[in-house]
């Protein structure tokens, strides 16, 4: 586990996004990896023909694209993959997009494998400081997706009634102490290393501990729930959009 | 004050009769009747002949005859001069011994002629062996065979018999239905009486006409009286119908006074007080149809100014008098004259049906009797439940013939059909049920249809799969008038359901398609049903004012934290400085925009934040950022208590740490940045230190960070102060103190 110190090199870049304003800014995002090759896709599809052609080290996934969910992209990128927090490990590094950060967004794409998210709208600075981060095995971790993974595991409600139910505890899915303790600190506003310091564990171990712990963020269960309320007529305002 | 528990008051009343219960009674009496005429039909005799019907002709000519015949040498087309007992005196045969209906006599005397001969023949038949002359078909001689007669077969009586049987059955059941649905009523009352009568004179006829030679002739004249009962009060119920219906013209005196008139009459025909024939049995039962017909007409003058029963009336009317009216100009006017009916009075029985049938297919469109479509369905039950048992009569009876081929068939039969009878008998008999966790689900499928028409639509399905009533009706208007509470109403005939939801009140009339009553566990079911539809209904009802709720928060949240920024974004910039910086101040207000849009969304722009959660966010954010621009921090993170900020106090902090860090970033050249946070006395002290240039130096470069700062304090409810800093170090000092509202149990 001592290859994620040093970032990967990054040869081949995908970006998956269909509008072209947002494509341009993670092109020129891009940039901070000199001599990358970048290739773009506006549909899942197209993406699915780069991916079956090239081995990318790094792919920026838009989750809202116009075939489907971005999601399922990072799935099929993550297939196969060892459950480690090394970047060298993994066929790619993937970086989620998305305007909103809501849990069933976010959720879903940590669970699925991405390594960081990206929030439209962000200065370059800050999206290619996260790009980095990604390639060198930073797991993305804000004391406020801390808050919400604590608050999942304890099956507490989200802010926003906007948000579908959150799932019921369930003692198989339920946090170690040690676990609870890493994300307590993030949330906080802890670094990871500040938060290894504290704990007397080095930093990859913290960062172990994160991705178990979005690995179990059971999201499939979450999506159920929103479409059970969705037929239930709970959430019609989706129905309308 | 102490709850009472819902009690039903049964007052001291003669139990309702289910109308399932009074059509049952009816087929009872059908069939039992056609059994007892099947028996009797075939008490007397049997020669194993068929006879054309030639009751106008010169001749007794065998039609058919049957194989043990055949062999004797007995063809058809042979005609039978005369019959002799063995050792007895012959005796010679006339068509009209053939005579369908004793009534096409017309004189007593006449009468008592054909009497004697049906039973001296009858007496023949009764006897071991008798012996036939024929006339073969073509010779002029006749010759002589012995017979013996036998049981007569079932599968020898003629179809007509069998169509009499049936007409009478259809008559009485049609009747009985309509009264069953509304037996307080005069009009079905009466009309039910037709049809009892119709099936006494059709089922007396329908045993003498199917004989084969000869009745006794006592059993004959029996058999004639009833048929004059049937007949002379089958008018006096047809007159007592328009009596009463679709008016009520007179008391019930008149009506049973009528029937008084018929019985009396009667007596005096069957005791033979009436001169002749026409003035015991067909004279009043013209006279009835006569009065039948003025009736109508009165009605129908009354009825004026009123259009739907004068639809009723004409439909029924006309089907009544041209049913009636074409049976007796065929018959009873045709004898009167002296003349012979033109078609067999058997099959003119059907004129009857005609009126029966009439009404059946009247009802839906011209709501007969008040009655409408959902009526049908007793009937069909009904119908199907006399069906069913008849099958299985004639059974029995085709096993009673006795054949070895009959009995194993029969047997076989009985045995294959036990699956289907099984079936539909729990069809016609039981009842069915919803298991009670489905009930809650049920009731949330209504709750949650998408319009309220569906809703209503879900409701009504629900009560029809639980109670499956006969009939239910809108109970009064929407809000107002019916029911309150699930109420059981003339001892169980209904069940009142109370306006729910989308629904009105609802009158469910019989359960289970009038094969029982409602009963207080029904009620109870019911008032579950009811309790929990408007529990599910109050929350939907919640859960649409939450909705419409968080649409208000979100149309002012947007207009707060989006639109804001992205008109200030658009407004002629007061930025000092080149392209470069407005852009840049552009650019900040519509991330702020976009940011502020993420609250909105995430709701975290109505919810209280504790403190500690806003400053772990403006620590992360400064670290990364400050850490990209090569910039060491050094932010100690401390208890920051059970304080919280509201949402516009979040909004404005986030601004006011983000826009500082940009300062530093952008303006100052530091290398070190210190965050001081700490909470005294209910007040935040905030103070960001950097080791850059230093305030002073550069104060034109700073451009509209400061005023931004300033503002941003202000909606915290706070100050800020901005310079060099107190330890006379290099570097700028921002320094903000805001006050924190006391922390709340329930913030």
């Amino acid at each position: 586990m001592t290859g994620s110190l040093t970032p990967r090199s990054v040869r081949q870049v995908l970006i998956v996004d269909d509008d072209p304003a947002m494509e341009a800014e993670a092109v020129a995002a891009v940039a901070v990896f000199p001599g990358a090759s970048v290739r773009t896709a506006r549909t899942i599809a197209e993406a699915e023909r780069w991916i079956s052609r090239i081995a990318f080290d790094l792919a920026i996934i838009d989750l809202g694209l116009p075939d489907g969910s971005g999601i399922t992209l990072i799935r099929s990128l993550m297939r196969d993959a060892p459950s480690t927090a090394d970047v060298h490990a993994m066929p790619t590094v993937c970086v989620a997009r998305t305007v909103f950060d809501d849990d069933a967004h976010l959720f879903a794409a940590l669970s699925a494998g991405a390594q960081g998210y990206l929030l439209k709208g962000e200065t370059i600075a800050t999206v290619q400081q996260r790009l980095q981060a990604a390639m060198a095995g930073e797991p993305v971790v804000s004391p406020a997706i801390a808050r919400r993974v604590l608050a999942w595991f304890r099956g507490e409600p989200p802010p926003s009634a906007m948000h579908p139910p959150s799932r019921p505890p369930i003692a198989a899915a339920a946090l170690t102490a040690r676990e609870t303790e890493v994300l307590r600190l993030l949330a906080q506003g802890h670094t990871l290393n500040e938060a290894g310091q504290q704990l007397g564990l080095s930093v990859n171990t913290v960062k172990t501990h994160v991705k178990n712990v979005y690995a179990r963020l059971d999201v499939s269960s979450r999506l159920a729930a929103v479409d059970t309320a969705r037929r239930m007529g709970l959430l019609d305002e989706d129905a309308r959009r | 004050m102490e709850r009472v528990p819902p009690t039903l008051s049964i007052p001291i009343m003669r139990a309702p009769v289910l109308p399932s219960v009074r059509l049952l009674v009816a087929v009872a009496i059908c069939l039992a009747s056609a059994v007892v005429c099947t028996l009797l039909v075939t008490q007397p005799r049997w020669l194993g002949l068929t006879f054309e019907n030639t009751a106008a002709g010169a001749t007794l000519r065998i039609a058919d005859t049957d194989a043990l015949n055949q062999a004797l040498g007995i063809r058809p087309g042979a005609t039978l001069v005369a019959i002799a007992p063995a050792g007895g005196s012959a005796l010679v045969l006339e068509p009209r011994d053939l005579l369908e209906e004793p009534d096409f006599l017309d004189t007593w005397a006449e009468e008592d002629a054909f009497y004697g001969r049906q039973s001296v023949l009858a007496g023949m038949l009764a006897s071991p062996a008798v012996t036939l002359t024929l006339r073969d078909s073509g010779a002029t001689t006749v010759r002589s065979v012995q017979v013996a007669p036998r049981t007569r077969p079932l599968s020898s009586l003629p179809l007509i018999y069998w169509l009499q049987l049936l007409f009478g059955v259809a008559g009485l059941i049609i009747g009985t239905w309509v009264w069953a649905l509304r037996p307080a009523d005069w009009g079905p009352r009466a009309y039910a009486l037709t049809g009892l009568c119709f099936l006494i004179f059709a089922h007396a006829a329908a045993i003498y006409s199917a004989r084969e030679l000869a009745l006794p002739g006592t059993l004959f004249r029996a058999l004639s009286a009833v048929n004059h009962f049937g007949a002379i009060h089958f008018g006096a119920a047809l007159c007592a119908l328009f009596l009463v219906y679709p008016l009520r013209l007179t008391s019930s005196r008149v009506p049973v006074g009528v029937g008084a008139i018929a019985f009396v009459w009667w007596v005096a025909c069957v005791a033979r007080l009436a001169p002749d024939q026409n003035w015991g049995s067909r004279f009043p039962v013209m006279l009835e149809m006569l009065g039948a017909i003025g009736l109508s007409v009165v009605q129908w003058r009354r009825t004026r100014g009123d259009p739907a029963a004068r639809a009723v009336l004409r439909w029924f009317a006309v089907s009544v008098l041209t049913g009636c009216g074409a049976f007796i100009g065929l018959t009873a006017t045709v004898s009167s004259i002296g003349g012979l009916p033109p078609i067999p009075q058997g099959y003119a029985f059907g004129f009857f049906v005609l009126m029966y049938a009439g009404l059946a297919v009247g009802l839906r469109q011209y709501r007969v009797f008040e009655l409408d479509r959902w009526a049908y369905r007793i009937l069909f039950w009904g119908v199907l439940v006399a069906a069913f048992v008849a099958v299985d009569i004639a059974l029995i009876g085709s096993v009673s013939d006795g054949a070895t081929r009959t009995l194993v068939l029969a047997t076989l039969l009985a045995v294959g059909t036990l699956p289907v009878r099984r079936w539909v008998w729990s069809r016609l008999i039981d009842r069915k049920s919803l298991p009670p966790e489905e009930l809650f689900e049920r009731a949330l499928h209504v709750t949650y249809a998408v319009s309220d028409v569906e809703r209503d639509l879900r409701w009504r399905a629900l009560l029809m799969q639980l109670f499956d009533p006969l009939h239910s009706a809108d109970d009064g208007t929407r809000n107002g008038i019916g029911s309150h509470d699930v109420e059981l109403l003339a001892q169980g005939q209904e069940l009142a359901i109370p306006a729910v939801a989308s629904s009105p009140a609802l009158r469910l009339t019989y359960a289970d398609g009038g094969k029982r009553l409602f009963t207080p566990s029904d009620a109870q079911l019911a008032r579950t049903l009811v309790s929990l539809m408007q529990a599910a209904n109050d929350s939907r009802m919640a859960y649409d004012i939450g909705v419409a709720r968080e649409r208000t928060r979100i149309a002012r949240d947007l207009h707060d934290t989006v639109s804001s920024p992205l008109l200030a974004g658009l407004a002629p910039h007061t930025a000092n400085g080149d392209d470069g910086d407005r852009m840049m101040a552009v650019q900040n207000e519509i991330r702020r925009a976009v940011q502020g849009m993420r609250t909105v969304v995430s709701g975290e722009s109505v919810t209280a934040a504790p403190l500690a959660d806003c400053v772990a966010d403006a620590r992360y954010s400064a670290v990364e950022r400050l850490t990209t621009a090569s910039i060491a921090v050094t932010w100690p993170i401390v208890d920051c208590g059970a304080f919280a900020f509201s949402p516009q106090q979040r909004l404005a902090f986030t601004a006011f740490m983000q826009e500082s860090i940009t300062n530093v970033i952008r303006h100052s050249g530091a290398t070190l940045v210190t965050v001081h946070l700490a909470v005294v006395d209910v007040k935040l002290h905030c103070r960001i230190t950097d080791d850059g240039r230093g305030f002073a130096s550069d104060v034109t470069r700073t451009g509209d960070g400061l005023p931004n700062l300033r503002a941003r304090a202000a909606s915290l409810g706070g100050t800020v102060s901005i310079g060099a800093r107190p330890d006379g170090e290099r570097g700028t000092e921002v320094s903000l103190t805001t006050s924190l509202s006391q922390p709340s149990e329930s913030g």
